[in-house]
C-alpha cells in the first residue's frame, strides 16, 4: 500500500505542476487568439477618426487654421477607442484562469497522450478506485514527468493582420499627418508674410502709379481683387506675383486664339468659327469625295421619302409577286372556288403567316389600297360593294390529312401542320351528316361529307405461324437501375419537397379551421 | 486517502486480453487475407458482447470469416441461409410429435439453428420481416420464446449477419429496430492487389489451412468481464453522448447536414456501443481508460447503421458515413 500512495503522490505533484504551467500556456494562447480575432475587426475602424479629421481640415486650412491643432489632438485621442477595444478583451481573457482539467487536457492534446493525464487526475480524486483506475494513474506518471520535461510551446500563431490591415494603418497615418503638415507649412508662410510687410506696401504703391499712367489696364486689378485669397494660398506672397500672373493670362488667351486659328486651317480652309459648329457642318466643309460617304450613315439628316417611292420599291421586290401568287393558290386549292382576299386570315394559312411577318408596314400599305379601291369604284360609275367585307366560304373539308391535294404547308420548314378538321368517326366513316355551324351565322350551315368511295381490297400476306417461346436459359439478371442526372434528381426533389410542403400546409389549415 | 485497488491485477487482465485477442486474430488471419479492419471489428464485437452486420458484395469472404472465427474460438457454430420462404419456426425451432422409448408419443421441442453460440445469418435481408423479427428477441434478450416455452441462449452469444448491398430486388431491408441491435456495421471491401495473390495461392493449391481452436466460450466471457472493468473518464462519456445526440436532427449538437438530411438519429444503444467498443480499443492500445480518440475510432462502424436518411438525404445521395464524419468534425472533445 505504501508504494501505492507513493506513486499517487508523485502523480498528483506532477499533475499540479503541469496544471499550473498548462494554465499559463492556455492564457497566453487564448490572449493571442483573441487578439487575432479582434485585430481584423478593429483595423478598419482606425480610419474613421483620421478621415473625419481630414474632411474637417480642408475648410479649416482654407479659412484659417486656428482650430486645426485642437482637431488633430482630438483625432489622436479618438484613436484610443480601437486600441482599447483591442486591449480590453485580451486583458480579460488573459486574466481568466483555466481549470485544472483544462490545463491537463492542453498537455494531453499537445503531446498526444490520449487523455491519460486528465483521466489520471479524475481517478485520483475518485472515492472508489478500481484496479484499472489505479493502473491508469500509475501509467500516467511517466507521461506526466515527460510532459514536465518537454514544455509545449505556445501555438505559433501568425502575426495578426494581413497587408490590407497594414494598409488601413498607413492610410490612417497619412490622413493624420497631411493636415498637420499643411498647418505647419502655413504657419511658416504666415510668419514669413508678417516678417516682410514693406514689400507689399511697395507693391501697392507701384500699382497705384501704374493705374494713373495707363487707363487701359483698369480692368485687371478688379479681376485680381475677386480672387485675392486663392492667390495668397497657392502662391507664396511675393512682390513679383502680380507681374508674373499677367503674362500668363495673356499667354493663355493667345494660345486659345492660336488653337482656333489652327483648327480653322486644318479643315480645308474653313473659317475660324468652324470648330464650334456641329459635326455635319464640318463634313460639309470637307471637299468633294467625303460628303457622299458620310450621308448614308447620318439617318437623322436623311430626308423623308415620299410614299409613292416606297410602293414602287415594293413592286420592284422580286419576292412580292410570288407571294401574291402563293396567296391566290392557297385560297383556291381545296377551299372552294372563291378567290378570297389574301388579307383575310381565314382564306389561307399562307396569307395569315405573311400577315404576321409583314406587320405594320403592310397595314399602312392597306390603307393606301383602300383609297385606291374607292377611287376605282368611283371610276366604275357608282358605289360598289366593299370587297374587303367579303368572307371566304367556311372550310368544311372533313377529310383526314389533305385528301388528294398536297400539303399546302409542306414548305420544307417543318413545324406543326394545320389543325385537322374532323367531326368524329361517325361522320367520316358512316357518312352521317352533322350540321356544321358557321361562325357568325345563326343557323347550321351547309354540310359537306367526304367519304372514300373505294372498294376494300384484300391484302395478300402469308399467315404467321405460331411458334413456341423458348425457355429462358438463365436467371433474370438484376435490372440496371438508371442513375438520374443531377438536374433530374433536382426536379424530383423539388417536386416532392413542394408536395410535402403543400400537404403539411393543408393539414395545418385544416387544423386551424 | 481512499482505499486503493491493486493496479497489478488490471495489468494482468489487460495482458491476458491482448494475448487472447492476438491468438484468435492470428488464427483467423491464416485463412482470411487482408480485411484487417473488418477482422478487428468482428473481434471487438465478439469481446464487447455485441452482434455484427457485415455488408459487402458476394465473394469477398464474409461467410468464410465468420466460419473461421467459429473454428478458432471453438464455439457452437450454426449457419442460417436466409431465404424469402423461411419462417420463424425454421430458425427458432418448433415442437414436434416424437415417439418415446416406451412406445408412446410426446411433443418435444426441436431447437432451430438460432440456438448456438455463434450464429451466421447469411444474407439476412433475403428473409421476410416476420423471420427477421424472430432474431430480435434472441439478439437483445439472449433468449427465444416458442409457444409457452422460453429458452435461454448460452453465452457467449453472437449473431454475425451478412447482407449484399447490390442485389436489392427480392430483399427486405432490415427494420430500424433490427439494425439498432447490431453493435457494428462493417463494410467489407475488395482485397488489394497483393492480397489477391495470397488468396489465389491459398485457395487454388492443394494445401488446406487448418484452423486451430485457440480460445473458448469461457475465456471470451472472462474477457468480456475485463472489458467492462475498464473505466471511462467523465469527459469521454460526455463526448460519446454528444456524438450520439449530434446524429439526431434538431438537437443541440447536430450539424447542418444532420438537420437537413437525417430523419432519425442514433438511440442510446449507439452510445452503449461507442463506450463498449472504446473500451476494447483502449485495452488493445495498452491503456487502462478510454480516451476520446478511442470513441472517434469506433464511431463510424457503431453509428453508420443507426442514421436514417430522409427524402432529401436520399435524393442528394448522402451517405450515412458522410453524416457520421461530419458529426465527428463538428462535435469537439470536451475541454473541461
Amino acid at each position: 500500500m505504501s508504494t501505492n500512495s507513493d506513486y499517487r503522490q508523485q502523480v498528483e505533484k506532477s499533475l499540479t505542476k503541469l496544471a499550473k504551467n498548462g494554465g499559463e500556456l492556455i492564457r497566453q494562447e487564448r490572449a493571442k487568439e483573441t487578439f487575432n480575432k479582434i485585430w481584423s475587426k478593429v483595423t478598419p475602424s482606425v480610419l474613421i477618426a483620421p478621415a473625419i479629421l481630414f474632411v474637417l481640415a480642408i475648410p479649416l486650412l482654407w479659412g484659417g487654421s486656428a482650430y486645426l491643432p485642437a482637431l488633430w489632438l482630438g483625432a489622436l485621442i479618438t484613436l484610443a477607442i480601437p486600441v482599447l477595444a483591442l486591449a480590453l478583451p485580451v486583458f480579460v481573457v488573459e486574466n481568466r484562469d483555466p481549470s485544472r482539467r483544462q490545463a491537463l487536457e492542453y498537455y494531453d492534446r499537445h503531446q498526444g497522450l490520449k487523455d491519460r493525464l486528465r483521466a489520471a487526475d479524475e481517478f485520483l480524486s475518485a472515492e472508489d478506485s478500481s484496479s484499472f483506475g489505479e493502473a491508469a494513474i500509475q501509467e500516467a506518471l511517466p507521461h506526466a514527468e515527460k510532459a514536465l520535461e518537454h514544455e509545449p510551446q505556445v501555438q505559433n500563431l501568425p502575426w495578426p493582420g494581413s497587408i490590407r490591415d497594414v494598409r488601413y494603418l498607413v492610410v490612417a497615418a497619412l490622413l493624420l499627418i497631411i493636415p498637420h503638415l499643411f498647418s505647419t507649412s502655413e504657419a511658416v508662410e504666415d510668419k514669413k508674410a508678417s516678417a516682410e510687410p514693406s514689400a507689399e506696401e511697395l507693391q501697392t504703391e507701384k500699382k497705384g502709379q501704374e493705374e494713373t499712367t495707363s487707363p487701359s489696364s483698369t480692368t485687371k486689378p478688379s479681376t485680381q481683387k475677386s480672387e485675392p485669397r486663392r492667390e495668397g494660398k497657392s502662391q507664396p506672397p511675393s512682390d513679383e506675383l502680380p507681374v508674373k500672373m499677367e503674362p500668363k493670362a495673356q499667354l493663355s488667351g493667345d494660345s486659345n486664339q492660336n488653337v482656333l486659328e489652327n483648327e480653322g486651317k486644318t479643315k480645308g480652309g474653313q473659317p475660324a468659327f468652324a470648330p464650334s459648329t456641329g459635326r455635319s457642318q464640318k463634313s460639309r466643309g470637307v471637299p468633294g469625295t467625303q460628303a457622299p460617304t458620310t450621308k448614308p450613315h447620318d439617318k437623322s439628316l436623311e430626308p423623308k421619302k415620299p410614299k409613292k417611292k416606297k410602293k414602287s420599291k415594293k413592286e420592284d421586290d422580286p419576292q412580292h409577286p410570288r407571294k401574291k401568287a402563293d396567296d391566290k393558290s392557297g385560297a383556291t386549292a381545296g377551299r372552294g372556288s372563291s378567290s378570297g382576299s389574301s388579307r383575310n386570315p381565314a382564306a389561307s394559312e399562307w396569307s395569315s403567316k405573311d400577315r404576321v411577318a409583314e406587320s405594320e408596314e403592310q397595314e399602312f400599305e392597306e390603307e393606301e389600297d383602300v383609297d385606291d379601291e374607292d377611287s376605282e369604284s368611283e371610276a366604275r360609275g357608282g358605289l360598289q360593294p366593299n370587297l374587303r367585307d367579303r368572307r371566304p366560304p367556311t372550310n368544311r373539308d372533313l377529310s383526314i390529312g389533305f385528301g388528294n391535294r398536297s400539303n399546302p404547308d409542306a414548305n420544307g420548314r417543318g413545324g406543326p401542320g394545320q389543325r385537322k378538321k374532323s367531326r368524329g368517326v361517325a361522320s367520316l366513316v358512316l357518312g352521317v351528316p352533322i350540321p356544321d355551324h358557321v361562325k357568325g351565322q345563326p343557323n347550321p350551315g351547309r354540310v359537306k361529307i367526304t367519304q372514300e368511295r373505294v372498294r376494300p381490297q384484300r391484302e395478300a400476306s402469308e399467315p404467321a405461324d405460331a411458334q413456341d417461346r423458348p425457355k429462358r436459359d438463365r436467371a433474370p439478371e438484376l435490372l440496371s437501375r438508371r442513375t438520374l442526372l443531377p438536374w433530374m434528381r433536382q426536379v424530383l426533389k423539388n417536386y416532392f419537397n413542394r408536395d410535402s410542403q403543400a400537404s403539411t400546409e393543408t393539414t395545418n389549415e385544416k387544423k386551424d379551421s | 486517502m481512499p482505499a486503493t485497488a491493486d493496479p497489478e491485477i488490471a495489468r494482468q487482465q489487460a495482458e491476458a486480453f491482448r494475448t487472447a485477442y492476438d491468438n484468435i486474430r492470428n488464427q483467423v488471419s491464416r485463412m482470411i487475407v487482408g480485411q484487417e479492419e473488418v477482422l478487428e471489428g468482428v473481434l471487438t464485437a465478439l469481446f464487447a458482447g455485441g452482434h455484427v452486420l457485415l455488408e459487402g458484395v458476394p465473394g469477398i469472404g464474409k461467410t468464410m470469416l465468420v466460419r473461421t472465427l467459429g473454428e478458432a474460438v471453438s464455439l457452437d457454430f450454426s449457419r442460417i441461409q436466409f431465404t424469402p420462404d423461411m419462417m420463424p419456426a425454421d430458425i427458432r425451432g418448433t415442437e414436434v410429435l416424437m415417439a418415446t422409448e416406451e412406445g408412446s408419443q410426446e411433443v418435444r421441442f426441436r431447437q432451430g439453428p438460432l440456438v448456438a453460440n455463434l450464429v451466421l445469418a447469411d444474407e439476412i435481408n433475403r428473409a421476410t420481416p416476420k423471420t427477421q423479427s424472430a432474431l430480435l428477441e434472441a439478439m437483445q434478450e439472449k433468449q427465444i420464446s416458442v409457444g409457452n416455452k422460453t429458452i435461454a441462449l448460452q453465452e457467449p452469444y453472437c449473431v454475425m449477419a451478412t447482407q449484399n448491398p447490390v442485389e436489392q430486388e427480392g430483399t427486405y431491408p432490415l427494420p430500424e429496430a433490427q439494425l439498432d441491435r447490431f453493435l457494428f456495421k462493417l463494410i467489407v471491401g475488395y482485397p488489394k492487389e497483393d492480397e489477391y495473390k495470397t488468396i489465389l495461392n491459398r485457395t487454388t493449391s492443394g494445401d488446406d489451412v487448418e484452423i486451430e481452436s485457440v480460445s473458448n466460450g469461457e475465456e471470451i466471457l472472462k474477457m468480456r468481464d475485463t472489458i467492462r472493468n475498464v473505466p471511462v473518464p467523465d469527459p469521454v462519456q460526455t463526448y460519446a453522448v454528444r456524438l450520439v445526440i449530434a446524429t439526431q436532427p434538431g438537437s443541440e449538437f447536430a450539424p447542418q447536414i444532420v438537420n437537413d438530411t437525417v430523419a432519425m438519429g442514433s438511440s442510446p444503444r449507439g452510445a452503449q456501443s461507442l463506450i463498449l467498443a472504446g473500451k476494447v480499443k483502449a485495452l488493445l492500445s495498452g491503456r487502462f481508460s478510454v480516451s476520446c480518440d478511442d470513441i472517434k475510432e469506433v464511431a463510424l462502424p457503431a453509428l453508420r447503421h443507426r442514421v436514417l436518411l430522409n427524402f432529401r438525404g436520399q435524393s442528394d445521395a448522402v451517405n450515412a458515413d458522410d453524416i457520421v464524419r461530419s458529426v465527428l468534425d463538428s462535435v469537439e472533445t470536451p475541454r473541461e
